[in-house]
């Protein structure tokens, strides 16, 4: 008899403690969403940032231009030829970076398709969205 | 001054040091870049130590720190990527606690000066330089050289190519500064409005209420952007390990 009633006890025991890990796990997982929630950036927050970005990539783009163009003029003395040229292609490189950026808000499977037989760039620059996008998508993804 | 918004960027020599020439006082500058290193390595140290299965709050607040960058990093560069992982944390942890520290009045910030950005930011360039030249030797020259290109206006885009290489030290650092700098101008711009206005009367106290408020809202944003800010630096940290791993797309 008092045998029976330990094992019973036991099985009681057993069943009692599967039930409140049970519980614990479920308000642990509770916790822990509610918790990682807070603290992630929300989607707003990455676009901002995203702005900040463009904004002096654009800017330093030029200026770095300006100031190659500068430096080669100083050096060959063809001023103001190498100033022209590399303010250009400044200007180009700060578009380029720009709208690198840019694309990953549009749609990168859109320009896939648009890319392949629109212009010469394209092909690097799906790579190189497929990069941004990875990085810049995190915050919104774990929203 | 008081009311002289760039004092607050003034460096003074706390203990004047001079060795064959060179000024290597030290600096607030420096007293704030040790104490932002002291503070979050003992603040990490300290929350870590118990290694509870359970976080507590400190220990959770550190956990969040370490997932984040983790996360960030392997998103951008992948699980190769996380061999940098202790620099674009050292880089991410440094720049957010120097950021919250400017946030104290009285405090000076660190980022505020452009020297101190450009040298994270060069450090970030030369790690990637050099990562990328002894991984791949001259293929990571291949980053300049996007596939597909007609061979006639090859010239032009890899002239665009390095130019935009060349941009990323310095956009890197400028933005930081940037906006640390233009974020404590302006905060200090219109506190300084409340006590001009305040002097001149009862109108001027009802109208200080103005820049008040304006200085409440920029004191948030101010929280936000040091944020941001160092989000935003470790990310591109992160996106430029990736390119020096991976040139040439994936």
């Amino acid at each position: 008899m008092p045998q029976r009633n330990g094992t019973h006890r036991n099985e009681a025991g057993d069943k009692k403690l599967a039930e409140r890990l049970k519980s614990l796990d479920e308000r642990l997982r509770d916790e822990q969403k509610t918790r990682v929630e807070e603290d992630r950036p929300r989607p707003d927050n990455a676009g901002f940032a995203q702005a900040m970005r463009l904004s002096t990539e654009f800017i330093v783009s030029i200026l770095v231009g300006a100031f190659i163009g500068w430096l080669i003029d100083r050096v060959a003395g063809i001023a103001p030829w190498g100033m022209i040229f590399f303010l250009l292609l400044g200007f180009a490189a700060g578009v380029m970076s720009v709208m690198r950026s840019a694309g990953v808000i549009a749609d990168p499977r859109a320009q896939w398709n648009e890319g392949s037989d629109n212009s010469a760039i394209a092909p690097h620059k799906n790579s190189m969205d497929n990069a941004d996008n990875s990085a810049k998508n995190m915050p919104s993804k774990r929203q | 001054m008081a009311n002289d918004p760039i004092h607050q960027f003034h460096i003074s020599k706390l203990v004047p040091l001079d060795i064959n020439g060179v000024d290597l006082s030290f600096t607030n500058s420096s007293l704030f870049m040790v104490a932002t290193v002291a503070v979050s390595s003992a603040f990490l140290i300290a929350t870590t130590s118990g290694r509870g299965m359970v976080p507590g709050r400190l220990q959770s607040v550190s956990e969040i720190c370490y997932e984040f960058t983790a996360n960030m990093l392997r998103d951008a560069a992948g699980s190769e990527g996380m061999r940098f992982f202790p620099l674009v944390f050292s880089l991410f942890v440094f720049i957010l606690v120097a950021n919250l520290f400017g946030m104290f009045p009285y405090f000076f910030t660190v980022t505020s000066h452009i020297i101190v950005t450009a040298a994270l930011a060069m450090l970030v360039f030369a790690t990637v330089l050099i990562v990328g030249l002894l991984r791949h030797g001259f293929g990571f020259f291949k980053l300049f050289v996007p596939s597909g290109v007609p061979g006639f206006l090859m010239p032009l885009v890899i002239a665009i190519e390095v130019i935009s290489f060349l941009t990323r030290p310095i956009s890197h650092s400028v933005r930081l500064f940037a906006n640390m700098l233009a974020g404590h101008i302006t905060l200090k711009v219109f506190a300084g409005f409340i006590v001009s206005l305040s002097a001149m009367g009862a109108v001027g106290i009802a109208g200080s209420i103005l820049p008040l408020v304006m200085t409440i809202a920029l004191t948030a944003l101010e929280f936000l952007v040091s944020f941001l800010q160092a989000y935003v630096f470790a990310m591109l940290t992160c996106m430029y390990i990736n390119d020096a791993l991976h040139p040439g797309g994936h």
